[in-house]
């Protein structure tokens, strides 16, 4: 071979090793996707479970019962509540203890965003579009907004008391913020992100000052405005106050005050829109408002501590916490429809209702165990080991997703 | 035409190698640029400390200013159309004229609700897709029995795309025919970056030229970017 | 002279520039002696987490409440090793078990459990240090989460177990052995923060000793004759018109829970002052409250009993020294003289015919789903040398329904039998039905009817009640009421009853009574209007 040839040759092994070195590296432009597990394939498929004191966010699917996974947020995190956003793309909550909300990645169940928020959080909303995730910070009196495209805090709006639930119109444009200390409901304007004005329900009698242990001690203001499944009305219970203010969302004012049970805990809606059911904890009764004459329809006797309800199967189920029972009602009839014992000397926290609202899924704290109740049967199921003290559960698009 | 003057290394004898100046210093040069150009990064051959918007700290967070990294995520795009749901209150019946029918297949995730009640969101799934001249025809089943007495559905039908190179929809705005982002430079100015897109979803772009994974796109806050910059001079 | 061809120039070359590329694209990759800096880290902080996980196994004195009172004392499910992050309580520093699925290596071969492969300090093989980075990191991970650093609680749960004829347990079926139910104290684990922990203590003290309260009242009221002549007593005296009357109530009751399900009550009663039933001569009492006066100035054991509640909460049974109409009978707008009418003849249905508490039994069946049964007796007559002489029993059956329209109602029917007189069983029957026609308007009524032979006394009463708003304030309520007792013996009484009850405080009401009696007395007629005053107060 001739010099020039060997040459050429020399330099034409040069490029190729050089180039093979390249590939190997992986210097091209990054095109391959992340090769991370996915864990939960389907979101819908999943029941997310809380659990306060092992600090992780548990999956359970829901057709096998089996935890299919599970999301460590750290130590001492203590979330509180948990929310798959609307898109199905993340899971967030926000940690109490750590001032903290987390973003986890729906489908490979990793921890992809830790956010520093304010002090205490503890319940989330998602707005419609999934754009925004608002944080309620009650100890630091102030929401948190999420943007969950960057994954950033772009905001955090002060100037509530307490705020407890956020809820958004279903246009996104607003949102409602339920302020447990105090007597008002927030109204936020969700394209700035600001705290428009404030929605006294009612004002405390005159009588208030005769009565100030009750009045000056521990404020039981308002849980969350609930809202009819159009978004026009808002119900919202305050607790000192014995009262339910309905809200018309368009003109953002009462409409009508309607009286309910001692310290109502807070409204919940059933799915068809006809009834707001009231859990009133002073006098151990539920109050059913009809939604279309804003009138209390009944007045049951229920069970004491009581923290939410879920309607499935035609019925709504209260959860007394403390009692160990779940107050069965039949909504068509607004008559009683007996109890289950779920045990004794246990706390129920809450529960979420799968969509075909025939299974009701609910957190027992002291036996670190989901109840899943079969809503037409009143059967009931456990499962164990979800993790240390189960605080919540929730399934996405679920029409019960609450927390307490 | 340059004459090769042979170089000589450390000897006199006469059989001494002579290698060509021209591709000594070729050699020479690329082993030398090639650790400095990729330990630096790319990111470093776009950086004109000279251009870009300068965006005070005090006006950022007036604006808000949020930017966001240009990487790989699953682009989600939303098919929306309108139907009827059945006497078993469980079937949603819809019709897709557009091209978006073409990305309908069974068993895609989808959600319902009546258009007067969105709160009354149901989840559903494709059961059935028929395409034919012009259209398709969309069967949902849904997983809860739908309201008395309303008929009418909204069908939103969630399409996995799959995963690109993406950036948030906010992040792009359109002058004329083409498409620009602002760039986050390390001096902390913007630079407005005509970019290509493929694939539009819910919430994010695809990235087909322009910028390149791990630039970082100003998402909140680009208009604002984008009127500094126009006022200074630039574009 | 250094001889250098262009071969070995280009080679090395190459050989230069792909190490340049591998230098720059994995700055990542870390050296061996990183990598034993790292192990060396993590083994120190798995040394510190298993040191402070021992110190709280060790067996030490806990906290004051043994029990988490009601946030679950006793957890009817048996432990999950692991699952509850509960560290075994037999042998303290012990190290808290791997995750599960996680497979760890083969027996310490060095004597160190945190090297069970036994590599040497300075091993070279770079896989295996990064092996043992990782089993490390979720050593330590999986302790982070779930070994709780705070002081244990400790807690008696309820546990299944198979003990064989040598009395050894087993935790699982055993062949020869038998199921048995035993108790066991177990530690367990929670991140509460301070307040939690002080509110559990309070709640459980305030469920395991004796809860006081106190029901006071001051009735005032005035009789004004609106018809007819001034009653004339047996002796001769004539009852002037126009008089003040006031009645004192105190009672003070105590509640204790002594078991699972199961409560003692106890309530003293002392009462003062002249009511005006010692003087108008009607057939039902002016003042509700004089129904528990025995004696004045004098303090008296109303009420003691125990009462427990079987067959998942829905059967109560309850004995001892009771008063039976406090179970039967009910209505929601007219049943309670302290907040509701005053008159005895609103709150309570003539013909029941009990005048004084006495030992007896009272059974409530309420399943919570509608329908509720009651039955019970008691001895009627504190001069009865035995129960068979004076029993008196009772049973009711009622039903919560809701009619279209209106709200909830709730329908009760009673029966009785009574033999104090001593004339064989005297029986009676009557319904209390109150109905909500709206949130805010009660319709409520009685009927009875008691056995008087050969025919029967009858005894009607109905009226409303306005509450939810229908009022002044919020927590306000009033009512109107109207009675009608005929007994086959003679006399005929009719009454008329108005109050308005100003809540004042949450455990003040102040309330307004107006009542109208008619006395019907053979041909004679006669009337009395009495207005009154009501103080309630109860902690």
């Amino acid at each position: 071979m001739s010099k020039s040839k060997r040459f050429l040759a020399a330099a034409g092994l040069t490029a190729s090793v050089f180039g093979l070195a390249v590939g190997l590296l992986g210097l091209a432009p990054k095109s391959v996707a992340r090769a991370a597990e996915v864990k939960v394939a389907d979101p819908t498929s999943v029941v997310m479970i809380v659990n306060r004191d092992s600090n992780d966010i548990a999956f359970m699917d829901i057709k096998t019962k089996k935890i299919v996974g599970k999301t460590f947020l750290g130590n001492n995190a203590n979330p509180h509540m948990v929310m798959m956003s609307p898109d199905g793309r993340y899971v967030v909550t926000g940690g109490t203890r750590a001032n903290k909300a987390f973003i986890i990645d729906s489908h490979t169940l990793e921890l992809v965003k830790i956010i520093p928020v304010d002090v205490a959080p503890e319940h989330l909303a998602f707005s419609p579009d999934s754009r925004w995730y608002y944080q309620g910070n009650p100890e630091g009196d102030s929401i948190s907004v999420i943007d969950m495209q960057s994954l950033t805090k772009i905001k955090t709006i002060p100037g509530f008391a307490e705020p407890l639930n956020v809820t958004f119109t279903p246009d996104g444009t607003k949102a409602y913020i339920g302020n447990y200390g105090a007597h008002w409901v927030g109204v936020v304007d969700v394209r700035r992100h600001e705290l428009m004005k404030k929605i006294q329900i009612a004002a405390p009698p005159g009588t208030a000052k005769l009565d100030p242990g009750r009045y000056l001690g521990e404020l039981h203001g308002i849980n969350i405005a609930t809202p009819t499944p159009d978004g026009r009305f808002l119900y919202a219970a305050d607790g000192a106050l014995g009262m339910v203010g309905v809200i018309d969302t368009r003109e953002d004012k009462v409409i009508k005050t309607i009286q309910v049970g001692k310290d109502p805990w807070r409204a919940y809606m059933s799915h068809d829109g006809k009834y707001v059911v009231i859990p009133n904890n002073g006098d151990e009764t539920i109050s059913i408002i009809d939604t279309s004459s804003n009138k209390v329809a009944a007045t049951l006797e229920a069970g004491p501590g009581m923290v939410g309800v879920n309607f499935a199967a035609g019925k709504a189920f209260v959860i007394s916490s403390s009692s160990g029972f779940v107050y069965v009602y039949n909504m068509s009839s607004l008559r009683p429809a007996g109890r289950i014992k779920l045990g004794t000397n246990v706390q129920l926290e809450t529960a979420t209702t799968d969509t075909a609202d025939q299974k009701i899924y609910l957190a027992e704290s002291t036996t670190n165990e989901v109840v899943i109740i079969d809503a037409r049967t009143e059967a009931v199921e456990r499962v164990g080991n979800v993790g240390l003290y189960p605080w919540g559960t929730h399934i996405m698009d679920s029409k019960d997703n609450y927390c307490h | 035409m340059y004459t090769r003057t042979p170089i000589t290394v450390g000897v006199r004898s006469s059989k001494s190698v002579q290698i060509s100046k021209n591709i000594f210093g070729f050699l020479l040069l690329t082993f030398l640029a090639t650790p400095s150009l990729y330990s630096q990064g790319i990111r470093e051959r776009i950086r004109e400390t000279a251009k870009g918007a300068k965006i005070s700290a005090e006006q950022a967070k007036d604006v808000t200013l949020t930017v966001s990294a240009v990487e790989e995520r699953p682009i989600q795009q939303i098919v929306r159309t309108g139907g009827t749901i059945d006497k078993t209150h469980k079937i949603v019946t819809a019709t897709i004229t557009t091209m978006e029918g073409g990305l309908i297949k069974v068993d895609q995730r989808a959600r319902s609700f009546p258009p007067e009640s969105k709160g009354s969101m149901y989840q559903a799934r494709v059961t059935r897709v028929s395409p034919s001249a012009g259209k398709t025809v969309v069967e949902a089943t849904l997983s809860g029995e739908g309201v008395e007495g309303r008929v009418n559905y909204v069908l939103e039908v969630t399409v996995d795309r799959g995963t690109y190179l993406c950036i948030p929809n906010e992040a792009i705005i359109e002058e004329g025919d083409h498409r620009i982002v602002y760039v986050e430079q390390k001096d902390g100015a913007y630079l407005p970056v005509k970019i290509e897109t493929g694939i539009q979803g819910e919430l994010y772009t695809q990235v087909l030229g322009g910028i390149e994974s791990g630039n970082k796109v100003v998402t909140f806050g680009s208009f604002f970017v984008d009127a500094n910059h126009k006022l200074k001079g630039g574009g | 002279m250094l001889r250098v061809s262009k071969y070995t120039i280009v080679v090395t070359t190459l050989v230069l520039m792909t190490a340049s590329l591998v230098m720059a694209q994995a700055p990542q990759k870390q050296s061996q002696a990183e990598m034993i800096a790292r192990l060396q880290q993590l083994q120190k902080e798995l040394a510190e987490l298993e040191a402070a996980a021992a110190a709280v196994q060790a067996p030490a004195k806990v906290a004051a409440a043994p029990q988490a009172g009601q946030r679950g004392a006793q957890a009817p499910a048996p432990a999950q090793q692991g699952g509850r992050g509960q560290a075994p309580a037999a042998a303290p520093a012990q190290t808290p078990g791997m995750p599960p699925g996680m497979v760890m290596p083969a027996g310490p071969t060095g004597g160190d459990p945190n090297n069970p492969e036994g590599l040497p300090a300075d091993s070279t093989n770079p896989q295996a240090l990064l092996d043992r980075i990782k089993l490390l990191e979720d050593k330590i991970r999986y302790l982070e989460s779930n070994v709780v650093l705070t002081d244990p609680e400790t807690r008696v749960r309820k546990k299944t177990v198979y003990v064989d004829k040598n009395g050894i347990e087993y935790d699982q079926p055993t062949a020869g052995a038998k199921k048995t139910v035993t108790y066991e104290r177990e530690r367990v684990f929670r991140r509460n923060n301070i307040n939690e922990k002080i509110e559990e203590a309070l709640s459980d003290a305030e469920e395991h000793h004796v809860q006081v309260g106190v029901n006071a009242g001051i009735v005032s009221q005035f009789a004004h004759r609106t018809k007819g002549d001034a009653l004339v007593q047996d002796d001769g005296t004539v009852i002037k018109d126009n008089k003040a009357y006031m009645l004192a109530s105190a009672d003070l009751f105590f509640t204790a829970g002594i078991a699972q399900n199961t409560i003692f009550f106890a309530d003293i009663v002392g009462l003062s002052g002249p009511p005006p039933d010692l003087e108008l001569g009607t057939l039902s009492l002016v003042n509700g409250y004089s129904a528990r006066l025995v004696n004045q100035n004098e303090l008296n054991l109303r009420e003691a009993w125990l009462r427990t509640e079987l067959f998942s909460n829905k059967l109560a049974l309850t004995a001892g020294r009771l008063d039976l109409t406090n179970y039967f009978d009910h209505n929601v707008a007219a049943n309670d003289e302290t907040s509701q009418f005053i008159s005895d003849a609103l709150v309570n249905n003539g013909a029941l015919g009990l005048a004084e508490n006495g030992a007896g039994v009272a059974i409530v069946f309420d399943p919570k789903g509608g329908f509720n049964f009651k039955a019970g007796f008691q001895q009627s007559s504190h001069t009865a040398t035995n129960l068979s002489d004076s029993i008196y029993s009772l049973a009711e059956l009622g039903y919560v329904t809701r009619l279209p329209g209106m709200g909830e109602g709730n329908y009760r029917f009673w029966y009785r039998t009574d033999n104090t007189k001593g004339t064989g069983y005297n029986i009676g029957f009557g319904t209390s039905i109150d109905q909500k026609l709206g949130p805010q308007v009660t319709l409520f009524g009685r009927y009875g009817e008691s056995q008087a032979n050969p025919e029967r006394d009858k005894f009607y009463s109905g009226g409303f009640q306005f509450a939810q708003g229908l009022a002044f304030y919020p927590g306000d309520k009033w009512g109107v009421g109207f009675s009608q007792i005929d007994p086959v013996a003679g006399g005929k009484e009719q009454l008329v009853e108005g109050y308005y009850n100003f809540s004042i405080a949450e455990k003040f009401n102040l309330s307004f009574h107006v009542q109208h009696f008619i006395e019907a007395d053979g041909g004679a007629k006669r009337g009395y209007l009495v207005p009154g005053i009501r103080l309630q107060a109860s902690f």
